[in-house]
């Protein structure tokens, strides 16, 4: 691996520096043309204001003169604005303790493999933030676009559907930036590696707890009460004494900073987790934290210590007194939990208690063997009206596995296990008060398996490295799986889609939950993908980024490409950037258990950069989605004449939604394709997407004439029957474009980019 | 041939050529791009680029095998020389720095290396001391690559091996047609390869790409007359793979050459200095020949490498995105008496190239 640094040119400031809500209106014109929203009308009536309620479809139009289509983009636009705020909120939280802790003159330094540290910020503010203190100015932006956007969602404010649209971009690109800032904030401030590949494994996995040592699960996403957490058990020589859990995001947090810290799993274990009482004490900040969290605790005695003033579950707030006197508190069970907003002193009493109270609540922790499946089982009234199966969002069977326990076959309500999201709806709907989710996690296996820590960022080298290949079509695409576990089937899912494209040399990238969920798929030898396949940025690796705000590093991957490749210049040049992704990056996202407004947000984002995202079937629970059609002109620029050329119809799509993983598969191996794939590559892409297309159909796939250019582009294995098929389609040949849909990067009026390769 | 060379150093053709040049260029800028430091020298050398209208450009692409040498085979060789073994090579390479110093500096630190004019030159050092381990650090495209294979099928002593550090040129040019911002409109293919390959792997740019492409020689009247083949073919819209050095280049190229590749060499992903690793573009012996690949013979360890300086812009010189007067150190920390880049050390390098000759112009 060559480690050559990237001679860092003389800042020249883009033309679009600290955009503000109309500034690429015209890229997202052009996108949205091409990919038209469409909706699933989930919100057929309005109550947002005080003229409703609406009915649109009695009425037609809102009394404020929106239309139903404007609607659904107001609500679309109203989830991504919300989930911004959330990754800004989370940002600012780390952000602000940083700044507090080390001063705001902390250098943002990553070593000399990662010279270009900010692709994102860089790209979309103009800013090279070299110190905390630039990256508050940066924060500063992303909250005025929140506030701005927000703003719009208002009544008798913007009612045309594309400008709801593009605001949803742009409040999902100031969200990559506050995922950036949230990621450069931690890694100059702890532990965390800094791009090194080949990062420490850890467990993961119920089977990861020892059970022995008093246990802390850390539940969140900000890192900085679980950081503290391990420092404190570090500093009072205890960090053996204890075992350091964490659940979502903070799970990947604290085991980046010690890889001894174990990850329990993702956002849908966190109830069932819980529920067997193994904690001896749950710290949580914000975000992803289930608001019954508290009530399941009260249970099994685990004192609850709230960090976050997002979250405070009704607590009494004991930041300003004394430690110990907030440890005899919670040890005598004379409070369920506590508010402290003091990240050192809530670590401080995390632990105090967890080393006092874990004598006293022996009795409430229930280990696997220690749990009667049965007993629960003989509870079932057997109601005619199924509400345990009714009620279930994933439509699994429970009614009669639990039939089945009752004759001790446990093996039915194991299987439910890998698809359960762990919402706990059949708990609340059993009129018999079964703990059904506890009797499903208890038949099924309590094992460990091996996970990488987060990487973080991906090193320039790297990049320079993987160019040719992604260019060439030897690595076939760069495929990100972000997002939450809500999984429509089984969670094994988003692994096997992981392995069938490692083998076939794609790059994939990890991220939160997703990273997790990975990690409960093993080959029959018990291996994770994370032990059988490498943790470079190359052909057929696998990398776990870290939490969900390291899917900053997979959008800033897809950046330093355009920039590493061919020096295209970053600083508010965000236009010029995203048209080179888009036309140019095979890269693709894959959101297979969406839920958290968040994630909506995200994938705005990487969609306003031209990064395709495919989402699982629960992605309709968004209601949105940008499709590509036959209609639509499949035209760009071609950069060195200027005439539009037809370039055919890559990528399909920018939002769109699989009904499996076959389907997702095929869809990846299509949503990689770009206008300037070389021969070579769009051939290795075509395999790919045929390949794929036959694990439904025995035939060539129907649409295959839209994807070839020229007779190159044609797999050689295929040819006699692509050739055959394409005179049916009465195809003709078109050349490969220098693709480009600004007509300013058109040679001639390339003022900006010239001067821009000019000078540095 | 004599009277034919001539006739391509005639002055008054390439007058004739360059005022038909001058005719036929559109108003719009146009770039076209070669692929070898032999064209980049002789367009220097004879003032080319005066012929050429202002808005036709000639960029040069990655077409010096010195430059384009990853400093992790140039570790390989420093390594074999300060491990007993004697690295035999062709004079530029002394001068290429690795990822910390150079072949010369090598020697100098005790290292033993060896200059060759050609690859006989290291089977006679080795036959001459059977008792010294020696190793031919053999670089370059397809041209020297069958020079190597050459060597390997006629059983060379049993104390030579190979650092094979051969590169492909087809499978670069289209790269350089995927990375995108160069804006290329035609290609000059270089004679020494097409001599080998003949015109057969270049038919993908005209058809797919709409690249005109024309396989050219090194006489100036040959680099014009291509440049003049080239603006017609942009003219008439009808890209086309043509061949203006066809006194020596045949469509098949060397059959019997690329035979004796074919039986010695696979072809493997290969790592290019500055522009990372290229697919299907370096040459690997094959299995039955794995005796004489040093890389096979020694435990070579060199960790990690560097390819480039802070500061250098050799990749994008290389790739033609810049000229080497848009290079910060171009001149000044980067002469060819202290090369801080590759493109500053080869004969055919072009920062050496450009140094060289912006030298004698401004003497003028």
């Amino acid at each position: 691996m060559s480690e050559d640094t990237l001679a860092l040119p003389k800042d020249i400031l883009g033309p679009t520096p600290f955009p503000s809500l109309n500034t690429f209106r015209e890229w997202d014109n052009i996108l949205l043309k091409r990919y038209k929203p469409n909706y699933a009308r989930l919100h057929e009536t309005c109550n947002l204001c005080a003229l409703g309620r609406c009915d649109f479809l009695a009425e037609r139009i809102g009394k404020c003169g929106i239309t139903l289509e404007a609607h659904q983009a107001r609500m679309a636009l109203l989830a991504i604005v919300s989930g911004a705020a959330a990754h800004a909120s989370s940002a600012r939280a780390i952000l602000l303790y940083t700044i507090k802790e080390y001063g705001e003159n902390r250098s943002i330094n990553l070593g000399p493999n990662v010279l270009l540290s900010s692709p994102l910020i860089m790209t979309i503010v103009g800013v090279r933030p070299r110190t905390l203190n630039d990256l508050k100015r940066c924060l500063e932006w992303v909250q005025e676009q929140i506030v701005e956007v927000l703003s719009s969602v208002n009544v008798g404010q913007e009612g045309d559907v594309l400008d709801l649209e593009s605001k949803a971009l742009h409040v999902g690109m100031a969200d990559l930036v506050a995922l950036e800032i949230h990621e450069l904030a931690k890694l100059v401030s702890y532990r965390f590696p800094k791009g090194e590949a080949d990062t420490p494994f850890t467990n993961i996995g119920f089977g990861a707890i020892e059970g022995s040592k008093p246990a802390i699960l850390i539940i969140g996403h900000d890192a900085i009460t679980g950081i503290e957490v391990i420092r404190y058990a570090e500093k009072e020589g205890v960090f053996d004494s204890v075992e350091v859990l964490g659940l979502c995001c903070n799970a990947h947090e604290i085991s980046r900073e010690r890889h001894e810290a174990k990850i329990i799993g993702p956002l849908s274990d966190q109830l069932s987790f819980v529920q067997t009482g193994m904690m001896d004490v749950i710290v949580v900040d914000q975000q992803c934290i289930r608001v019954d969290l508290l009530e399941a605790a009260k249970k099994v005695r685990s004192p609850l210590i709230a960090t976050n003033e997002h979250v405070c579950y009704g607590l009494p707030d004991k930041t300003l007194v004394h430690t110990d006197e907030v440890v005899k508190e919670l040890t005598e069970r004379r409070l369920d939990g506590v508010v402290i907003l003091d990240p050192i002193k809530a670590a401080e009493v995390a632990v105090k208690t967890a080393l006092e109270i874990r004598s006293k609540r022996e009795r409430f922790k229930v280990p696997k063997e220690a749990f009667s499946i049965e007993f629960y089982a003989n509870w079932c009234l057997k109601c005619p009206q199924l509400p345990c199966d009714n009620s279930c969002p994933n439509g699994l069977k429970i009614y009669s596995s639990i039939q089945a326990a009752k004759r001790l076959n446990f093996s039915k309500l194991s299987e439910l296990d890998l698809m359960c999201i762990g919402c706990g709806m059949c708990d609340a709907a059993c009129p018999a008060n079964i703990p059904i989710m506890r009797m499903i996690k208890y038949a099924a296996s309590w094992g460990k398996s091996k996970i990488r820590i987060g990487r973080g960022p991906i090193q320039d080298s790297e990049i320079r490295e993987v160019g040719p290949p992604i260019i060439l079509g030897k690595i076939p695409g760069v495929i990100g799986f972000v997002g939450c576990p809500a999984f429509t089937r089984s969670r094994d899912e988003i692994g096997k889609m992981a392995e069938e494209l490692l083998k076939r040399n794609y790059i994939v990238v990890t991220t939160g939950c997703s990273a997790m969920s990975m990690a409960t798929y093993t080959n029959d030898r018990e291996q994770t993908l994370y032990e059988r396949f490498n943790s470079l940025f190359d052909e057929g690796n696998l990398i776990n980024l870290g939490s969900c705000a390291a899917s900053a590093h997979l959008a800033g991957a897809a950046v330093k490409i355009a920039n590493i490749l061919t020096h295209r210049f970053l600083l508010g040049n965000f236009e010029e950037v995203a048209d080179y992704v888009l036309n140019r990056v095979g890269a693709c996202g894959i959101v297979w258990g969406p839920m958290a407004q968040k994630v909506s947000s995200t994938i705005s984002g990487l969609n306003r950069l031209g990064i395709p995202v495919i989402m699982g079937p629960r992605g309709e629970g968004f209601g949105r989605t940008l499709l590509g059609d036959t209609e639509h002109e499949w035209t760009v620029f071609d950069a060195r004449i200027g005439d539009k050329v037809y370039m055919s119809m890559v990528p399909e799509h920018l939002l769109c939604i699989a009904k499996d993983m076959y389907e997702a598969l095929m869809l990846t191996a299509k949503l990689c394709m770009r206008p300037n794939d070389t021969t070579k590559g769009r051939q290795i892409k075509l395999r790919n997407y045929i390949d794929f297309y036959r694990r439904y159909h025995d035939d060539l796939p129907k649409d295959i004439h839209l994807f070839i250019r020229t007779e190159e582009d044609i797999p050689l294995n295929e040819k006699d029957k692509v050739i055959e098929k394409l005179k049916e389609e009465q195809w003709r040949p078109n050349p490969i474009p220098d693709p480009t849909l600004l007509r300013r990067l058109v040679r001639g009026n390339a003022k900006i980019a010239q001067e821009g390769s000019r000078q540095s | 041939m004599k009277e034919t060379l001539e006739y391509f150093k005639d002055p008054s053709w390439t007058k004739i050529i360059a005022e038909r040049i001058k005719d036929l260029a559109p108003s719009r800028n146009l770039k076209f791009c070669h692929v070898c430091g032999t064209h980049e020298y002789s367009i220097f050398r004879y003032g080319l680029r005066s012929f050429l209208p202002r808005n036709v450009e000639v960029i040069a692409g990655p077409g010096c095998p010195v430059c384009i040498c990853p400093a992790s085979d140039i570790d390989e060789a420093i390594w074999l020389t300060f491990n007993g073994v004697t690295v035999v090579t062709y004079g530029d390479m002394l001068r290429v720095r690795g990822s910390k110093i150079s072949l010369r500096e090598a020697k100098a630190l005790g290292g033993e290396v060896k200059v060759a004019y050609s690859i006989s030159d290291g089977v006679k050092m080795a036959e001459s001391e059977p008792n010294k381990e020696f190793v031919f650090f053999s670089i370059g495209f397809e041209t020297t690559a069958i020079t190597t294979a050459a060597a390997i099928l006629k059983s060379p002593p049993k104390n030579l091996s190979f650092l094979i550090s051969h590169r492909l040129i087809p499978p670069v040019m289209e790269l350089l047609l995927g990375i995108g911002d160069l804006q290329i409109d035609g290609y000059i293919a270089p004679g020494h390869v097409s001599t080998i390959i003949g015109m057969k792997p270049y038919e993908v740019f005209p058809k797919a790409y709409r690249m005109p492409t024309v396989v050219a020689g090194f006489e100036p009247t040959d680099v014009l007359l291509a440049i003049l083949m080239l603006l017609k073919q942009v003219n008439s819209g009808t890209p086309k793979l043509e061949n203006e050095y066809s006194r020596v280049v045949k469509w098949d190229g060397n059959v019997k050459a690329k035979k004796m590749i074919d039986e010695v060499f696979k072809i493997v992903d290969g790592r290019w200095r500055g522009l990372g690793r290229v697919p299907y573009s370096a040459l690997k012996l094959k299995e039955e020949f794995l005796q004489y690949d040093a890389r096979e013979r020694y435990e070579i360890n060199i960790g990690s490498s560097r390819d480039l300086l802070p500061g250098c812009s050799c990749h994008l010189v290389m790739i033609g995105k810049i000229t080497p007067l848009s290079c910060p150190l171009f001149t000044k920390a980067c002469t060819p008496e202290d090369p801080k880049g590759p493109c500053m050390v080869s004969s055919e390098g072009t920062c050496f190239i450009w140094h060289r000759f912006h030298q004698i112009s401004k003497r003028d």
